[in-house]
């Protein structure tokens, strides 16, 4: 019975990975990206909360995301939030134990029909591994709900939060 | 034909009757699992001691295997202990999903089985269970009806000739079916146990299903047939011995089953017994009365009869209609499959109380008169009914495999539980009723250290991936005791359900936790 049941959503699974349109989620622009390297990665919003239209986009900065800036939005107010690293993070000879964690676009006004993006510049410490997960989590936030990205449990799930998967620094250039 | 001594079979039967007093006392009703623990598809991080399993009503164990991740088998059933509280003592387990796969015996004989499902450290994939035996099943059936034909025709023909006398072609006839019964009844014996075990039909070359057999209340029941049979065969040269195997048989019948089971037992007992008086006085009648209507000085049997008989059939009607009464619990009752067969019967019985009046106001006169196409117009009646009894034993039989409403309406009432349990979150989710259909949820939320958790938001997700039913999701509400609902919900189906919270800690975090629900 449970081995039945564990086939069909191992076999639902697959079918939705290749029936899922992918722009459905809200998504990043970029999926790989260098440790030590300073990266411009658009988040990419779809759609609404359902079918209402976002007013605020926030984003919670994955650590080991640092120097981050959010790029200014025409008709949102963009703000930052600061905070403590829950952990210290190396990033080419310092350390880096503070910073901007969430940066949150609000005011807005993004019809659910319509399509936005929301620009984040930020480096990838370079102490941080090849193949690392960073999850960028994402909640629009509607007049009557909201849409959260934020399950980062990679299974096949309605809201899955948008990552980056690192690679390794780029060899030094030599001069 | 076969010659017997009454003294031997005297001897036989108080023989029988001393060995009934070894036999385990036999008590209430049909038992219901009540409450297991650990819960029904929890998921825990450490391994469970012992499993406990809850029961209205105190229950023998028959069977209980543990089947590991790995699909081994373990038997667990001499790790049983308690009556209505079953503790099953469990050995090291391995990671993974086990199925602890019980079969208890209850008061009234019959077996209850179940299958709990729950998980250490992660949920793998589990062996298939095994179900009962239809091979098994259906050779119990035949063992059973001819053992009611047998001894009810055979018993009740000795009864008739106690009353009216017996031609010897019936009296023939008797002692041959009161034989096939005897042989039928332990036969019957050794296929309950096989059934109740589970097991396959070579396990009769086996002591266990005879032993489990005997356990049950289905070894006294074996015991008075037996008994009543023999006495019924003295009884066919010692009138007043057929009346004794009359009450035995009818005190068989009463002490075990279904209906003599249910509570109020002062009703039910004495009900059943009546019924089987009854019957076997009318059942009993109608081969010596055929055979009595092909002679020239049979018109005094019938007249005989048919003085008698209003004496019978009240009786029958009005412990019938009491039974069925306790046993469905309202018109409703008529949709469960123990229901149908009683719809069958009432059916039949109607057709068959349809013909005995027509018997007895348009035939029996003309053929106490001495007409002759009345009297074989009567015999062909009497044979169309004993065809119809027989069906109405078969149906009647057939109630061994079904429990009635009265036992599923105890099921109804109790809720489902599953308990999910994971490092950060522990949810204790409880659906009330545990059937399928409408339904209310109540979620208890703590963290690891059972500590209460304030999530801002629980959504609830459902599916049933056995029959294809996508994902169902419910926003819960929460109470200022902090417990969360889902007020109403409905799910179609019974089965496993599978269950998904998700459950927003944060703005920016999210835990998700799995479990199995189960609904019946």
């Amino acid at each position: 019975m449970i081995r039945t049941f564990r086939g069909a959503a191992v076999a639902a699974a697959t079918l939705s990975a290749f029936a899922a349109p992918a722009m459905a989620h809200a998504t990043l622009d970029v999926k790989e990206a260098a440790a030590n390297v300073t990266h411009r990665i658009a988040l990419r919003i779809p759609h609404g909360c359902g079918d209402e239209a976002t007013h605020t986009v926030r984003v919670q900065l994955p650590a080991g995301f640092v120097n981050a800036q959010p790029m200014v939005k025409a008709g949102w107010t963009t703000e930052t939030v600061r905070g403590d690293y829950a952990a210290p993070v190396t990033h080419r000879d310092g350390e880096i134990t503070s910073g901007v964690t969430e940066i949150v676009w609000s005011g807005g006004d993004l019809p659910s029909a319509f399509y936005d993006e929301f620009i984040v510049r930020g480096a990838v410490a370079s102490s941080v591994e090849p193949g690392t997960q960073l999850h960028f989590l994402i909640v629009q936030e509607c007049a009557n709900g909201e849409a959260a990205w934020i399950d980062t449990s990679g299974g096949d799930v309605s809201h899955p939060a948008p990552f980056i998967t690192v690679t390794p620094a780029p060899a030094p250039s030599g001069h | 034909m076969t010659r017997f001594a009454p003294r031997l079979v005297l001897w036989a039967a108080a023989l029988i009757a001393l060995a009934t007093l070894f036999l385990p006392a036999a008590s209430h009703a049909h038992a219901v699992l009540l409450g297991v623990a650990p819960a029904e598809a929890a998921l825990m991080e450490t391994a469970p001691d012992e499993v406990v399993l809850e029961f209205n009503e105190p229950v023998a164990a028959l069977a209980i295997a543990l089947i590991g991740p790995d699909g081994g088998t373990t038997d667990l059933t001499q790790l049983a202990s308690g009556d209505s509280r079953l503790t099953i003592a469990l050995p090291d387990l391995a990671r993974g999903t086990q199925v602890l796969s019980w079969r208890v015996a209850s008061a009234d004989g019959h077996p209850v089985a179940g299958t709990l499902v729950f998980s250490v450290g992660e949920i793998t994939g589990a062996a298939e269970v095994a179900t009962g035996d239809s091979v098994v099943a259906g050779l119990l059936w035949g063992a059973k009806l001819v053992m009611s034909v047998g001894l009810i025709f055979g018993i009740g023909g000795g009864l008739f000739g106690a009353i009216a006398g017996l031609p010897p072609t019936a009296r023939r006839m008797s002692v041959t079916l009161i034989w096939t019964g005897l042989a039928a009844t332990p036969l019957a014996l050794g296929l309950h146990g096989a059934d109740a075990l589970g097991g396959p039909i070579s396990a009769l070359v086996t002591a266990a299903p005879w032993v489990a057999g005997w356990g049950t209340s289905f070894g006294t029941m074996t015991l008075l047939a037996l008994m009543a049979g023999l006495f019924g065969l003295a009884g066919l040269s010692i009138r007043p011995l057929a009346m004794v195997a009359t009450a035995l048989l009818a005190a068989a019948y009463a002490s075990a089953g279904h209906a003599g089971a249910a509570d109020p037992q002062w009703l039910t007992r004495p009900a059943v017994f009546l019924h089987l008086v009854a019957l076997c006085f009318w059942l009993g009648a109608l081969i010596p009365l055929a055979l009595w209507l092909r002679r020239d000085d049979g018109t005094a049997a019938l007249k005989r009869f048919s003085d008698a008989i209003p004496f019978a059939v009240i009786p029958l009607a009005a412990s019938g209609l009491a039974l069925g009464m306790v046993q469905m619990g309202g018109p409703e009752g008529f949709a469960t499959a123990y229901g149908r067969i009683l719809a069958a019967k009432l059916g039949l019985l109607a057709l068959l109380f349809v013909l005995a009046a027509w018997n007895r106001w348009s035939l029996t006169g003309p053929a106490l008169q001495g007409a002759p196409k009345a009297t074989r117009r009567l015999r062909g009646v009497i044979l169309i009914e004993m065809v119809l009894v027989v069906a109405i034993l078969g149906l009647a039989a057939g109630w061994r495999f079904t429990p009635p409403p009265r036992a599923l309406a105890l099921v109804a009432a109790v809720p489902a539980h599953t308990h999910i349990h994971t490092a950060a979150v522990m949810a204790d989710v409880t659906v009330t009723p545990g059937t399928s259909g409408p339904i209310a949820m109540e979620i208890w939320l703590s963290d690891g250290d059972m500590q209460p958790v304030t999530p801002q938001a629980v959504t609830i997700g459902l599916t049933l991936p056995e029959r294809g039913i996508e994902r169902m999701a419910y926003e819960a509400t929460t109470d200022a005791g902090g417990l969360w609902h889902v007020p109403e919900l409905i799910l179609p189906l019974a089965g496993d359900w599978a269950i998904d919270l998700e459950i927003r800690l944060t703005r920016f975090s999210m835990t998700r936790i799995e479990g199995i629900l189960t609904l019946k």
